[in-house]
């Protein structure tokens, strides 16, 4: 039996024996980037019990990153929950009962994806790669159309980047955005706040500090809807054209899916703020530089089919309201033709003409009773409407289509025309006996125009209609050039159509007539309130008056003034209850209000990057007489 | 907008045809004098159209017989 040997105590290898030598600590300079550093000091702790101590305090720097990854995600969560409450404080138009609530139901709110992705730590890095590169991160969840794309780069760049949302609160500011009704598309929500019933006064536009808008611009080819991926556009339209007009730049790859080559030109569907223009692509130039291709596509709108119809030859022998023998021109394409002018019957015999395209035809019978021939963007009509749907000498009691504030009026360009303003005009058929003179009412009528004669002017009703078109065009004038925005429906100003009327509460030149008030009280409040200041200067009843009060712009027309105090009935309420007395900064301003009426509008959207830009520049006729 | 061409053709002289009333023939047999619906007087050349009968006239020349038309007056 041998002798008991006792084992050798047990000495874990690794301990340190004094005679070893540690290996040198690194100090890790890029913990951050890779995860082999981390091996090491696995091993190093094995050893030693040095390193781990020098492994902890190596660590410090380590946690470095993750602070302030933490600190990231707070400034993030907190940037939205300030954008929350911007939603509550500034009175946005969203945030009224219905609209709120219903864009809170829609699926694709942004914030909800967005603060169930913050909530994730790794999803920061996401998030931050996004807001450094532009790129939507979560696309395909919040987005069903590609309408709604650039909002979430920009809200995401509002909420990391700055408290833009929440100073322009503070301002005031009023904003709209693109997403009202688009949740139709996905769960068949309907807005019944769309169309609101018309009681037939003005519109008015919120006269405030800011106005902000999330723009959006697509088109499609109508055919199949592929993108065009719109880099700008421009969009034109004015009463004496029958159809709208566009020029559109568009990168190389779309190109060939629009290419008028040898085909037909292929239609498509501009859509700017939600205000779609359906158009034909017609002509095209391109542009080739070292790294960049582009193309710029030009056309018009689809009644332009009519033009390049083939002309013809009639004589219609029957007797025809004007309006029939304009739709037997279009007839049987699926258009129509509304004919909002005056109509009459046209004997048969009467209306004959040779080597006319459709439109041309239609536009001969407009202009006989000194109509305008235009087409609705994106549906298939074609309108014959009055020049002037108001007499010029009438629009000082005429209720306009809108009222724009002097706080929109940030440009203008004017540009005087002159004018006779002619009270009196023969308006002769060709080939009946019944002529007319037509007389601007309560005048002489003896500045004349030269004679019209007409073939197919054998109505007196039609005569009449002639003749005020001749006077009105024939006015003292000023083409005003000014630009509005184009929000998305249904905050306002939207499109602004053809031929309305609008009233402009603009500013004087040298802005006479201005009281600081120290303080004025509010007599009531209601849609007809009125407004009370101790102070008189040079105002009179009818004049328009802008109020400067403190966080609330109005306007208003003065309706009484008896010794010093003006009453004023605004346009729209002021905030505060009956009784109520408004003090400090306050001031009156005699405005500068003009009517006048949309001749052209011209629509320019820009993208660059991300962000886009849209214009909605107006040309309005006034008129002095 | 304004559409340019519009303000192009707007320049442009006119030759507008116009209705009167011949009143007589000159003596030169050549031109007429005419009278326009609010009373003034012209010459106009030609005597294709007879005394007291309505002609239509295009830049200052008798190109055809009107219908005889007596205006009503229609304030707007």
């Amino acid at each position: 039996m041998s002798a008991y040997t006792k084992p050798a105590p047990y000495t874990k290898p690794q301990t340190y024996d004094g005679g070893e030598t540690a290996l040198p600590i690194v100090a890790p300079n890029n913990l951050g980037s890779t995860g082999l550093r981390w091996l090491d000091a696995d091993d190093h702790f094995a050893r030693t019990e040095f390193d781990w101590q020098q492994a902890q305090a190596s660590n410090v720097p380590i946690a470095a990153p993750w602070e302030r990854l933490d600190a990231f995600s707070r400034s993030l969560s907190q940037a939205w929950q300030q954008a929350n409450q911007f939603g509550f404080d500034a009175g946005l138009p969203w945030s009224k009962p219905g609209a709120f609530a219903a864009a809170l139901s829609a699926p694709w709110l942004q914030a909800n994806p967005f603060d169930r992705a913050a909530a994730m730590p790794w999803a920061q890095f996401r998030q931050r790669l996004a807001t450094q590169t532009g790129l939507p991160w979560i696309t395909p969840d919040a987005h069903g159309f590609a309408a709604a794309l650039p909002w979430a780069t920009l809200a995401a760049y509002s909420a990391s980047k700055s408290l833009l949302w929440k100073r322009l609160g503070e301002l005031g500011a009023y904003v709209a955005l693109p997403w009202g009704t688009g949740s139709n598309y996905q769960n068949g929500y309907t807005n019944p706040y769309v169309n609101p019933p018309d009681d037939g006064s003005a519109l008015v536009f919120p006269d405030l500090p800011v106005y902000i808008m999330i723009p959006t611009i697509t088109a499609v080819v109508i055919d199949g809807g592929a993108d065009l991926k719109p880099l700008s556009v421009t969009i034109n339209g004015d009463v004496d054209s029958f159809c709208w007009s566009f020029e559109m730049q568009i990168p190389a790859e779309t190109f060939a899916m629009v290419n008028p080559g040898t085909a037909d030109p292929v239609p498509i569907r501009v859509t700017v703020n939600g205000y779609s223009w359906a158009f034909q692509v017609e002509s095209y130039t391109d542009n080739r530089k070292f790294g960049a291709r582009g193309f710029t596509v030009r056309g018009r709108g689809l009644s332009a089919a009519f033009a390049d119809a083939p002309a013809r030859t009639l004589l219609q022998g029957d007797d025809y309201n004007a309006a029939q023998l304009a739709q037997h021109e279009i007839d049987p394409t699926g258009w129509t033709v509304i004919w909002d002018a005056v109509d009459w019957l046209v004997p048969g015999g009467t209306f004959s003409y040779n080597d006319l395209t459709p439109i041309a035809a239609i536009q001969q019978l407009a202009s006989a009773v000194g109509g305008v021939v235009i087409s609705d963007p994106d549906a298939l009509n074609i309108r014959v409407e009055p020049r002037y749907p108001n007499k010029p000498w009438e629009w000082s009691s005429t209720v306009p289509y809108a009222i724009v504030p002097a706080a929109m009026l940030d440009a203008a360009s004017g540009d005087w025309r002159g004018g006779a303003n002619p009270n009196g005009i023969y308006v002769y058929p060709k080939n009946a006996s019944s002529g007319a003179f037509v007389r601007i009412t309560g005048s002489a009528g003896d500045v004349q125009l030269p004679m019209v004669v007409e073939t197919i002017l054998t109505d007196s009703g039609a005569q009449s209609a002639r003749g005020i078109s001749e006077l009105a065009k024939a006015g003292k004038t000023k083409r005003e050039q000014i630009p509005i925005p184009l929000f998305p429906a249904p905050a306002t100003p939207g499109f602004i159509p053809l031929q309305s009327l609008l009233l402009a509460i603009d500013e004087y030149p040298h802005a006479p007539f201005t009281i600081t008030t120290a303080d004025f009280v509010i007599v009531a409040v209601d849609l007809t309130q009125s407004v009370e200041v101790t102070s008189a200067g040079e105002f009179a009843i009818d004049d328009y008056v802008s109020i400067t009060a403190p966080n609330q712009n109005l306007f208003g027309q003065i309706t009484a003034i008896a010794g010093t105090t003006i009453t004023v009935k605004t346009t729209a309420i002021f905030g505060g209850a009956a009784g109520d007395t408004i003090a400090a900064d306050a001031f009156f301003t005699k405005a500068n209000a003009w009517k006048g009426q949309v001749m052209g509008t011209q629509i320019t959207g820009a993208r660059s990057g991300s962000a886009i830009s849209v214009r909605q520049v107006l040309t309005i006729e006034r008129q002095f007489r | 907008m304004f559409n340019p061409w519009k303000d192009f053709l707007d320049q442009l002289p006119k030759a507008p045809i116009l209705v009167a009333q011949v009143i007589t023939h000159r003596a030169d047999g050549r031109t007429s004098i005419v009278e326009f619906p609010n009373g003034s007087q012209a010459v106009a050349q030609g005597q294709g159209v007879a005394e007291s009968n309505y002609a239509f006239i295009r830049s200052g020349e008798i190109i055809g017989e009107a219908p005889a038309v007596t205006p009503t007056t229609i304030d707007v």
